[in-house]
């Protein structure tokens, strides 16, 4: 009666070793036992928010365990104090279907272009690297579903908390150049993108997103080999991904396989079905509000956050408090990151820091005086360049999508 | 290159027992590539092994239901860290697990399995134990 994913696991493993023997792979990176567990918990604000932390997976460090398999690990929110850019090793895994590859050779992998081209592509990683420009850009890589355990009602769906999120500088080539190269059709309208993963089932749908053309062709969208300056980890997409800057991640396909050009819109599940909210500001409706139009995520909208102060810590009267966080604009720029330390009465503007591209986090700080004893509700929130702000109110849909209000602290001075 | 990781392959894959070895001299290897020739670094073999769960449901009218259906795709774990769902939510979940993702759950076990998953991720009793996923 029971069927066990170990059962199932057993199987895997086996059909690992047996394919590790015939391809000659002598390494395996990461864990080599399957058992370990940490013995740290963490609890995250809300309802049945407590976690382990585990340290089992291949090629990562302590992550919050959302889900075993398939892998949803969360990045324990520490790791944003510690730089703009979110170590390979701490970045958040996100997996919905469970047949992942655990083992890539790049020699023999090849990346298929074909549909509405003048010429079906099947390239290597050897020609990805060295016959077509390669480029980088510093983006944040962002769950559509991040913080959706702080939506109130709650709604059902990972229980991540603000960690489900990161940043990297990402290496690779234009998806423009490679589907020039392929010729695309004058009849081509959308792209679509197909990884490696599969469902169990049958029945199960390849996950597969697709954008529009002229979204494709932006010379922003890339198909990318390094993360970080380094290989993508396999549970970060190795040996190939997309990345959609300013986009929400669903659309950034991992173990990137097979592009499709298609000339009718992509009906298939994961774009047509999955992943769509409501056709409003914010992707903002009441938890009763019916027959609300519905489209497919897309652009992501401005986030700040404390990264040094933890809710409910002491701090000492009048002394200079240096408070940092991170912020990014979403699908543009930073304009400017606004603190307050009176619950949102008075703001004053924090220092940004480096610059590394409209895409990526910004490292803000500020200097704070608390004159008063007692309780302080400290807030943050970021403008883009577009000039959204983000909202006084948390917005509220049925998937727990697109959360993005200010960001706040309560500190006891004293 | 290749032909030199295929002799430095095959003469360790003959003893099983020399994994661990292989495993630290692959590494040393693919950050020895790394640092002289950056641009082919994707290159080298990744293989890997992914933790599995062996958590089942806790007991109750319905577990064998969920621990005949659910674990076929994926772990328990996410399943026993939801909020609070009423049985319609559970319903509207097990529906979209089945007519989505092809969850072969007959549809007569729809509003057992719905009931069941309600009760052990209650407010009403203690959070679900978050120790196993």
């Amino acid at each position: 009666m029971k069927r066990s994913n170990s059962n199932l696991y057993r199987l895997s493993r086996r059909n690992f070793v047996a394919q590790a023997g015939q391809l000659g792979i002598a390494g395996m990176l990461g864990s080599l036992s399957w058992t370990a567990r940490s013995d740290e918990s963490i609890d995250l604000p809300f309802w049945n928010g407590q976690r382990e932390l585990v340290t089992n997976f291949p090629q990562k460090g302590a992550m919050i365990l959302q889900r075993t398999q398939p892998a949803l690990l969360e990045t324990p929110f520490e790791v944003f104090d510690q730089g703009v850019f979110t170590p390979n090793d701490r970045f958040y895994v996100r997996w919905h279907l469970p047949n992942i590859p655990t083992f890539i050779d790049p020699d023999v992998f090849r990346l298929k272009i074909h549909g509405r081209v003048g010429k079906p592509l099947a390239l290597s990683m050897h020609d990805l690297l060295h016959d077509f420009p390669r480029v980088q850009i510093a983006a944040v890589n962002q769950c559509s579903g991040n913080s959706r355990g702080f939506f109130k009602p709650r709604v059902a769906g990972a229980q991540w908390s603000n960690g489900a999120m990161g940043n990297a500088l990402w290496g690779g080539v234009r998806l423009k150049d490679v589907l020039d190269r392929a010729g695309v059709d004058s009849a081509a309208v959308q792209v679509r993108c197909r990884g490696l993963d599969s469902g169990i089932l049958p029945a199960t749908p390849n996950f597969m997103k697709s954008l529009t053309l002229d979204h494709a062709r932006d010379g922003e969208v890339m198909i990318a080999y390094e993360m970080n300056g380094e290989p993508l980890p396999l549970l970060n997409g190795f040996p190939l991904r997309l990345v959609v800057p300013g986009w929400y991640a669903t659309y950034w396909v991992k173990m990137l396989a097979e592009i499709e050009v298609l000339d009718q819109p992509d009906d298939n599940y994961w774009t047509a079905k999955a992943y769509l909210i409501p056709d409003t500001p914010g992707a903002n409706i009441t938890p009763v509000q019916k027959d609300v139009k519905m489209v497919p995520i897309n652009r992501m909208v401005p986030r700040s956050f404390f990264t040094n102060l933890k809710d409910g810590a002491a701090v000492k009267r009048a002394q200079a408090l240096k408070v940092r966080g991170i912020a990014f604009g979403g699908d543009t720029g930073v304009d400017k990151v606004m603190v307050s330390a009176d619950a949102g009465h008075r703001w004053q503007e924090a220092r940004l820091e480096m610059d590394h591209g409209k895409y990526s986090f910004r490292r803000w700080e500020i200097a704070l005086r608390l004159a008063n004893a007692g309780p302080h509700k400290l807030m943050v929130k970021a403008v883009n360049n577009s000039g959204m702000a983000q909202p006084d109110d948390a917005n509220w849909n049925g998937s727990g999508f697109m959360r993005n209000a200010v960001e706040s602290v309560s500190l006891q001075v004293s | 290159m290749n032909l030199k990781l295929r002799t430095f392959s095959e003469l360790l894959s003959t003893t099983i027992g020399l994994t661990l070895l292989s495993s630290v001299a692959l590494q040393s290897w693919a950050q020895n590539q790394a640092s002289t020739e950056k641009a082919d670094i994707p290159r080298a073999k990744v293989g890997v092994v992914l933790p599995s769960s062996a958590t089942t449901f806790p007991a109750g009218d319905g577990a064998d239901i969920a621990n005949s259906h659910c674990l076929i795709c994926h772990s328990a774990g996410m399943v026993l860290l939801q909020p609070a769902l009423s049985e319609s939510q559970w319903q509207t979940i097990i529906n979209k697990m089945r007519t989505a993702y092809g969850a072969p759950l007959p549809a007569d076990q729809i509003n057992a399995l719905a009931a069941y998953l309600s009760k052990i991720v209650s407010e009403q009793d203690a959070p679900a134990s978050a120790t196993t996923k």
